[in-house]
């Protein structure tokens, strides 16, 4: 059914309030979580210091960008981990069977779950991921970048969630099919932690494995921001950086789209 | 001795009704040794840059994260499901095992198994005979009669944090966010050496939550890597493993009675 744009952003604005209020409601692990971030950034820059201790000159950035990169890589955990991408909630609902309820609705399917998710991530953004930047900004040495440099990075950032919805997504997709994506999840979630750059950036892999992540979409989620970041990216390689994030999110977009199409053609087909 | 044969044969069941779904098995171990393989190469390309971490070269930090495996897959298999308690209160479980005339906790420990448990535990054994291999290991019968104590006292001290942790729900009827936190940060704490996480750190992980007692104090001792010469304390994983299993079992039957004098 087609809507006009209109109703499409009052509907999402919607669903954004609707997820502020369920997150408000959990107020205890929502501390916890921020108590948790504290003690990743506390503890990864003294894995840094520890191993730059022994020889500073390995990774070629300078002590104070590491940490940096180390601190904004726990700190973007709390909006780009697979937990919160809409592929648990897409699996509860094909177990439960009421997933053909969320597909019948006037809405697509998947802007439905993009609203849905854009939510929880903007709240975690306010009052996760900026409070504890500003933490780390006091306690633990975060370093601010140049101005075209922070720019960057908050234009790399928003191709970073969009990249990280589209593959999520792409995961519910297939618990449609599988029925059981837990161990999917799992390998995913892997395949994410070694080849993002989240807590070892990809620079300093062994150069076979470096160039098998070059071509993986990982890097798009953690190091191309974190890297535009602390400058390491910078004019040119900059905006290339951000042309490849553009690149993947085209094609994820189209995957995604295409995928979503036979796996409903399925799921009506089977009776939903 | 009654109470050993019955959860014996609360095991036996446990485990034929795991046994149903074969398949879950296979791929539940699969991605265990999947995800340690993750985590112990972003380690090695570390340590393959950089040579040392603190004095501990690669395959001291081997010996480290299998040694922590190893007591981790003890204490999985049998209590992983600890964290269910939190469920079990919620939905009113809890509340059969408490008319029956065995103990509560045995019936509750004796439920399920789990076998994601023996991935981390096969994880141990094979990063320990690696690790082993590389550093020669001198030992002479007295260290390695003293490295399985301490991998079955690390063993106890998981069970006895988790238990606490579980038994707090007693209380506040919700404990899996807070057991969730110590569980992501023991996980943290036992891949590195704690000593690089300066002096605040250390004191808190050995006397308030001694999870530096899992691996990090025994491996100093069998690995002889403590700076100032090894000290007594250092010896006192068992100790700690027994003392903290009191105090569990103590709040655990506080619980207990809390739980069913308020008729909840």
């Amino acid at each position: 059914m087609r809507v006009s744009n209109g109703v499409r952003l009052r509907t999402g604005a919607a669903f954004l309030r609707n997820e502020f209020f369920n997150m408000s409601i959990y107020r205890v692990s929502f501390w916890l979580n921020f108590i948790y971030t504290f003690l990743m950034m506390y503890s990864v820059g003294y894995v840094w210091r520890a191993l730059y201790g022994a020889n500073p000159t390995v990774t070629g950035v300078p002590l104070g960008e590491m940490i940096s990169y180390a601190v904004l890589g726990v700190a973007l955990e709390a909006i780009l981990h697979p937990r919160n991408g809409p592929q648990r909630y897409i699996m509860e609902q094909v177990r439960k069977g009421t997933i053909e309820m969320d597909i019948l609705k006037p809405l697509d399917f998947q802007f439905y779950m993009f609203a849905k998710n854009m939510g929880s991530i903007l709240v975690r953004f306010l009052f996760l991921v900026l409070p504890s930047l500003i933490a780390a900004f006091f306690l633990f040495s975060l370093e601010l970048p140049s101005l075209p440099a922070f720019c960057g990075f908050l234009c790399s950032l928003i191709f970073s969630v969009l990249i990280s919805f589209f593959l999520n997504f792409i995961l519910g997709l297939l618990s449609m099919v599988t029925m059981n994506i837990r161990n999917i999840n799992w390998g995913y979630n892997a395949l994410l932690r070694f080849f993002s750059g989240q807590m070892v950036p990809l620079w300093i892999f062994p150069s076979a494995l470096g160039i098998i992540g070059s071509f993986l979409p990982f890097r798009c989620i953690y190091a191309i921001p974190m890297s535009i970041y602390i400058g390491n990216y910078e004019g040119m390689g900059m905006l290339w950086a951000l042309g490849i994030q553009l690149a993947w999110i085209l094609a994820l977009w189209l995957g995604s789209r295409l995928l979503m199409r036979r796996v409903f053609a399925r799921v009506m087909i089977q009776g939903g | 001795m009654r109470n050993i044969r019955l959860y014996g044969q609360f095991l036996r069941v446990a485990v034929l009704g795991k046994a149903q779904y074969k398949a879950d098995f296979f791929v539940g171990i699969i991605s265990v040794l999947i995800l340690n393989a993750v985590n112990l190469s972003l380690i090695g390309v570390l340590v393959y840059n950089f040579n040392t971490l603190g004095s501990w070269n690669i395959w001291d930090l081997m010996f480290l994260y299998s040694f922590w495996m190893l007591s981790r897959g003890i204490y999985g298999v049998f209590f992983w499901h600890l964290s269910d308690l939190e469920e079990m209160i919620v939905s009113g479980a809890f509340d059969a095992y408490l008319v029956r005339p065995v103990s509560p906790f045995l019936q509750f420990i004796g439920k399920d198994i789990s076998y994601t448990g023996v991935g981390d535990f096969l994880v141990g054994v094979l990063g320990f005979i690696l690790a082993a291999s590389q550093l020669g290991l001198p030992w002479h019968i007295g260290q390695w009669v003293y490295f399985i104590i301490c991998v079955l006292s690390g063993a106890l001290i998981q069970v006895a944090i988790n238990w606490i942790g579980a038994s707090l729900c007693f209380w506040t009827t919700r404990s899996g966010a807070a057991m969730s936190i110590a569980e992501r940060f023991t996980v943290l704490m036992q891949q590195y050496p704690v000593n690089i996480f300066g002096r605040y750190f250390q004191v808190f992980v050995t006397c308030f939550l001694p999870v530096a007692f899992i691996n990090y104090y025994p491996s100093v001792v069998l690995l002889n890597k403590a700076a100032k010469g090894i000290q007594l304390w250092h010896y006192f994983a068992p100790l700690v493993a027994f003392l903290l299993l009191g105090v569990a079992a103590f709040v655990w039957k506080k619980g207990v009675k809390r739980y069913a004098g308020t008729g909840n």
